[in-house]
């Protein structure tokens, strides 16, 4: 019951649809039962004698009453799911803006096929539940009363007396085996997001598969996701037959009783011999709502968990969230601040950053070095917010950056992240992330110092070229440009490199260098870089070591001296000078 | 459609014809129990006896109890048909996505394909294994009751059997018209569940840009398209369902009607009459089944036609390798490229041109260039993940085409550009390599790519999830659990794409060195453009554009003053800026 509460808020913008899909529900299903059971009194007007001109009128009824059923239930459907369908794309869409909140961080334990999972099919579900249970659920109560009144009023009221246990026990079959319907609902939408997960898995590391030859491994893993996702499907359709059984003999003992008591007045003399024929048939139609809805209930076991996977979702606490309602001013000269900043990933996990401090004045370009592992990328995960500080604070132009609104810090930084990502559109679409509303002089300007205008412009449809899925249709180091650029056309007064060049050559990287050193010196740059030439370049080096900075100085300076900064890049040194 | 549909059941069609003659076998029920019905009417009409009612009720009393268990057992059948006829779906899907392999993936996208090996399969499920039996137990129960009532009055078997066709045939007519106008809909199904992997992945990066907003707003659109679709799909198939519903009820109403009519003339017995009423719900309760079904199926045939666009994707990479061709074990293999030529995108993205290329075995050499020339293109291609257009690979002297892809495969261990994890532990992903490695080999591994540190470091050691594409590990950390996996698999070539480009110079040296202590019985290919990285290669390739413009080593290189120490001087270049 409790997801009828929940869903109920989502029916508001669609109610009036609801609406009409109950009325035209109603409709349907009285002229369906008016229909057989007219049928039904002819056939004993006839036994009885009528003349045949009365039953060929009768005939005429009949068909009017086919007509009106036959286009109310087309009505009737047609409301229920355009209703329905319309909170889905609502749903998905409330989804989207709740995952927006909650990334990157609740990204890190979620699957990508898991959460498309809820997306998708999820919300998808949910479609019997808006389009087949909710307006269902008021005709199953309407109808039978309807019908029940009027047995009792025209017939006789033993027979709507007698009928009613049968139709509350129909009503209450889902109910028995509730619990066990919402454990196996669940396992079900697991099981169904696990295999999700797996598939997107195989979908997206098929390199890897094939070129490690892990392919009947990754089949075996899918089969048993499979098999484990099945063997509960089996047990739920095992009870949801249970159900179907119980349902059916409910209405059909429903039937034998009427027809027990039907011979019982007839034989008392309390009935009429023309209403048996009605009276049965009615019994056997006064169900057919109320076991409808039944046999929606039966897979209210999925409904619910889906319900809950997807409000689970919804729900969720904001990771990060705006402290304040309007950005506190920042300093004309922008400079950024760790100052003792210690931070953990998760409070079960170790610190990452121990009591962090450096500074970036304005115009200056640093470098961040140290080791694999050292939490250079962490420090540029903390800079934009992506996660709060669990001590200290970072101060972007004198502002600790939760007094900043996240769109407004977002908006002075700029970054070229370590795994660059490309999105599934074209490269001037994937440029245009960086800045929605930039001219074509702006992009190109932008591409030119990134060094891969030329590129660019060279494939057969330039600036319209689809990249493919995180654009897998150009190298390496044509992405790695491509997302520089971008930084680059969004043009903040931060700049920060994450191994920005990693996977580019020497000139290239070179030449990027140049137009950079230009572009710095009325901005921040932070670098983070193992290359020595990259490093070289800048202002100020930064060393991490396992999470705090061991020195801070000029390359010169440190280079003589044995120290980490030495250490680590010795060997790069010595090859190469 | 729906014949192709029909082989899909192979493995399962045992279970269908149970769940199909247990379907008879309920509509039989109903028929015995309309029959009995008919009698008690009849009954009330003459004689009100208990005596003669107390059979019928137990009779129905009966058909009730059977019924139900009936019911039950069908449902049982269903799911286990069902869950044979998904898992060989999937599989099968799955099989020739790899078979298609990377090249697939070139304009292929993840949440298209995960829609249909997914959503696509499981609703499918209600028109394979309801659907389908369904035909049958109308099909019999038709046979059966039809000519009875055609006995009873022929009118009224008319009236039946012209309703019946019309709403067997009325869907049918109708499907062709559903195909033009419901087309766009799993399209925009499969499109929308695309837009949002892709958001999702990428949801860092659209932060920071502050541009989750604007996808946002795209999405919408994507969701809002759906809903269109399906609108109009579900509109059309509701009017074939009204129709149909139509001709049932009509079928119903008039063998009544008329029967009573009849009656009233005299030309039909009592007893006719009342089985009349009776039976002609029971003549289209199968129907109605039936229609409903057909109606639950409309997402599963939509899902079906891109199911099979799909599996009809011809393969380009073509397994026509003999099998008893071997490379031997232990022999230090060599790799040819000779005169290779390669586009992308069917010849329109030219990639290499005229490429030649010699590694003789054992060798370690190094491919170095601009980007964008096309290394990484040339692992592609020694692993045949594509063809290409002209030229010849070889290894060990005999084309690469004349081994079993697998084979092939076998002999590489390679480290591409940019590393992929799956989901799991680390042990999980270094293990993908070899399954049935002895935990101390994955160490030892480990500690040779200088990843066992770190890895001890983490909260549950090796047993730690690493989160989806190692997104709870940092770029190096990575790269050098990837590093770890290709040592793990020990193949006679190892091919190093950017391998370490995210590590540091120490890290870096380190595994350098372990990887030269076990590559030495290896044929290795490098590539970098860390110079650092490949300066103590045998023989370097620089490749300018499309082809290689020299080699040598590197002290040749340098000697000759060429490309190479034009890539040379770059480097030194940042480096002696100072
Ligand atoms: N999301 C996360 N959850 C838990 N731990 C993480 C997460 N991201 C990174 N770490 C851990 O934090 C440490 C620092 O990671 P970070 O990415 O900052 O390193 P880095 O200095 O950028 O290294 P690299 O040069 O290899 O990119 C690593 O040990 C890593 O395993
Ligand atoms: N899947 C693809 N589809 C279409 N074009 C591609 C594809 N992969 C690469 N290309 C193109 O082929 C050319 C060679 O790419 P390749 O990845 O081999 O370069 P690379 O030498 O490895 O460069 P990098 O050093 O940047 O990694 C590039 O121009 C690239 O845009
Ligand atoms: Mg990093
Ligand atoms: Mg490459």
């Amino acid at each position: 019951m409790k997801i009828f509460i929940k869903l109920l808020p989502h029916l508001k913008p669609v109610i009036s649809s609801i609406i009409l899909g109950i009325i035209t529900g109603i409709m349907n299903q009285g002229a369906a039962i008016a229909c057989s059971a007219y049928g039904a009194y002819l056939v004993s007007l006839a036994i009885l004698g009528a003349a045949p001109h009365a039953i060929l009128i009768g005939i005429w009824v009949l068909i009017a009453l086919v007509v009106l059923r036959a286009v109310m239930s087309y009505a009737e459907m047609w409301y229920a799911h355009k209703a329905a369908y319309g909170i889905l794309a609502h749903l998905r869409v409330k989804l989207y803006r709740a995952i927006e909140k909650i990334a990157p961080s609740y990204l890190m334990n979620k699957r990508t096929g898991d959460l498309s999972s809820t997306l998708m099919s999820d919300v998808e579900t949910l479609e019997w539940f808006y389009a087949h249970t909710y307006g269902a659920a008021f005709i199953a109560v309407i109808v039978p009363v309807i019908v029940l009144a009027v047995i009792a009023v025209l017939i006789h009221p033993y027979l709507a007396l007698v009928l009613i246990p049968w139709l509350f026990l129909t009503v209450t079959v889902p109910f028995w085996f509730q619990n066990r319907a919402e454990v196996d609902g669940r396992k079900i939408r697991e099981g169904l997001a696990e295999v999700n997960s797996e598939v997107v898995d195989g979908i997206q590391g098929i390199r890897e598969i094939l070129s490690f030859g892990y392919e009947s491994w990754y089949l075996k893993k899918l089969r048993n996701a499979n098999k484990c996702l099945s063997a509960v499907q089996r047990k739920y359709g095992s009870r949801q037959g249970i159900e179907t059984g119980l349902l059916n003999f409910f209405m059909s003992a429903g039937l034998l009783s009427v027809t027990i008591i039907s011979v019982y007045l007839i034989k008392n003399g309390m009935m009429d011999r023309q209403w048996y024929a009605v009276s049965i048939i009615l019994s056997i139609y006064v169900f057919t709502p109320v076991v409808a809805i039944g046999t929606m209930a039966r897979s209210f076991g999925i409904m619910q968990s889906s319900t809950d996977r997807v409000f689970t979702v919804l729900e969720m606490p904001e990771t990060v969230k705006d402290m304040v309602e309007v950005s506190k001013p920042l300093q004309n000269k922008l400079s950024v601040e760790f100052d003792h900043v210690s931070f953990r990933y998760k409070e079960e996990l170790p610190l990452v950053l121990k009591d962090v401090s450096f500074r970036v004045s304005p115009g200056e370009t640093v470098a961040l070095v140290g080791h694999s592992g050292s939490g250079k990328s962490t420090c540029a995960n903390l800079l934009l917010r992506f996660w709060d500080v669990t001590e200290g604070c970072i101060r972007v132009g004198g502002q600790d950056v939760r007094d900043l609104k996240q769109v407004d810090l977002r908006n002075i930084v700029s970054i070229v992240p370590q795994d660059v990502y490309l999105f599934n559109c074209s490269i001037k679409d994937n440029l245009l992330l960086g800045k929605q509303n930039a001219t074509d002089t702006e992009i190109y300007e932008a591409a030119r110092k990134a060094r891969i205008h030329d590129f660019i412009i060279s494939l057969p449809n330039g600036y319209d070229t689809e990249v493919g899925e995180r654009g897998v249709q150009l190298s390496g180091g044509q992405r790695q440009r491509i997302a520089i650029a971008r930084a680059l056309l969004k043009n903040a007064p931060i700049l920060l490199m994450d191994e920005a060049v990693s996977n580019l050559d020497t000139k290239n990287e070179g030449e990027l260098r140049e137009a950079l050193q230009e572009l710095s010196k009325n901005r921040i740059t932070l670098v983070i870089a193992h290359r020595l030439s990259t490093i070289m370049a800048a202002d100020k080096i930064v060393v991490l070591e396992n999470g705090t900075v061991a020195q801070t100085g000029r390359h010169e300076e440190m280079i003589l001296r044995d120290s980490t900064y030495s250490r680590l890049i010795r060997t790069q040194y010595a090859k190469m000078v | 459609m729906i014949l192709r549909l029909l082989s899909v059941t192979k493995g399962a069609r045992g279970s269908l014809l149970a769940k199909a003659l247990i379907g008879v076998l309920i509509t039989g029920t109903y028929i015995v129990q309309a029959f009995l019905s008919a009698k008690g009417v009849s009954y009330a009409f003459a004689e009100l006896n208990w005596r003669l009612f107390i059979p019928i009720i137990l009779g129905i009393a009966l058909m009730v109890l059977l019924r139900a268990n009936l019911l039950w057992i069908r449902e049982i059948f269903g799911k286990y048909a069902a869950e044979r006829v998904k898992e060989a779906l999937r599989i099968n899907l799955f099989e020739h996505f790899f078979h298609l392999g990377p090249a697939y993936m070139e304009d292929g996208r993840t949440g298209k394909l995960q829609s249909i090996f997914i959503d696509g399969v499981e609703a499918l499920e209600v028109f394979l294994v309801d659907y389908i039996p369904q035909v049958l137990v109308t099909a019999v129960g038709l046979v059966c009751i039809l000519p009875y009532m055609a006995s009873l009055d022929p009118l009224v078997g008319v009236i039946v059997f012209v309703s019946i066709l019309i709403s067997v045939l009325c869907p049918m007519f109708w499907d062709k018209l559903m195909n033009k106008i419901g087309h766009g809909h799993w399209e925009s199904y499969g499109n929308l569940n695309s837009q949002f992997v892709d958001a999702m992945q990428g949801m860092t990066t659209l932060k920071a840009f502050n541009a989750s907003d604007a996808k946002g707003n795209e999405l919408e659109r994507d969701a809002n398209e759906l809903y269109n679709h399906t609108m109009k799909k579900l509109n059309v198939s509701l009017i074939s369902s009204a129709f149909v519903g139509f001709a049932t009820a009509i079928g119903t109403a008039l063998s009544v009607g008329i029967g009573a009519f009849h009656l009233s003339m005299g030309m039909l017995a009592m007893s006719s009459l009342t089985v009349i009423l009776f039976l002609s719900t029971e003549c289209f309760r199968p129907i109605n089944d039936l229609n409903a079904y057909w109606h639950k199926s409309f997402l599963g045939f939509s899902a079906a036609e891109k199911m099979f666009e799909f599996l009809d994707t011809t393969i380009t990479v073509l397994d026509k390798g003999n099998d008893r061709l071997v490379i031997p074990e232990g022999i230090r293999p060599s790799i040819d490229f000779n005169a290779v030529t390669f586009s992308y995108n069917d010849g329109t993205r030219p990639a290499l041109k005229n490429l030649n290329l010699s590694i003789p075995s054992g060798a370690k050499i190094a491919l170095v260039g601009q980007s964008g020339t096309g290394k990484s293109t040339v692992v592609n291609l020694l692993l045949r993940f594509f063809d290409p257009q002209t030229g010849s690979i070889k290894i060990s002297k005999k084309e690469i085409g004349k081994y079993s892809i697998q084979d092939l495969r076998r002999q590489i261990a390679a480290v591409f550009q940019d590393t992929y994890l799956f989901y799991g532990t680390v042990e999980d992903n270094i293990r993908v390599a070899k399954p049935e490695a002895s935990f101390d080999e994955i160490e030892a591994c480990c500690r040779n790519s200088k990843a066992h540190g770190f890895i001890s470091a983490l909260p549950q050691g090796y047993q730690t999830i690493i989160g989806e594409r190692g997104i709870r590990l940092s770029g190096g950390e990575r790269q050098r659990i990837s590093i770890a996996r290709a040592m793990l698999k020990d193949a006679p070539i190892l091919v190093l794409d950017e391998a370490t480009s995210n590590v540091d110079a120490s890290n870096e040296s380190a595994i350098q060195e372990s990887l030269d202590r076990l590559s030495r019985n290896k044929t290795t290919l490098v590539i970098a453009h860390r110079l650092s990285t490949i300066i103590d290669a045998n023989e370097i390739y620089v490749m300018g554009n499309e082809h290689i413009c020299e080699h040598g080593t590197a002290q040749e290189l340098i000697s000759r003053d060429g490309a190479f120490m034009e890539l040379m001087k770059a480097q030194n270049a940042g480096e002696k800026m100072e």
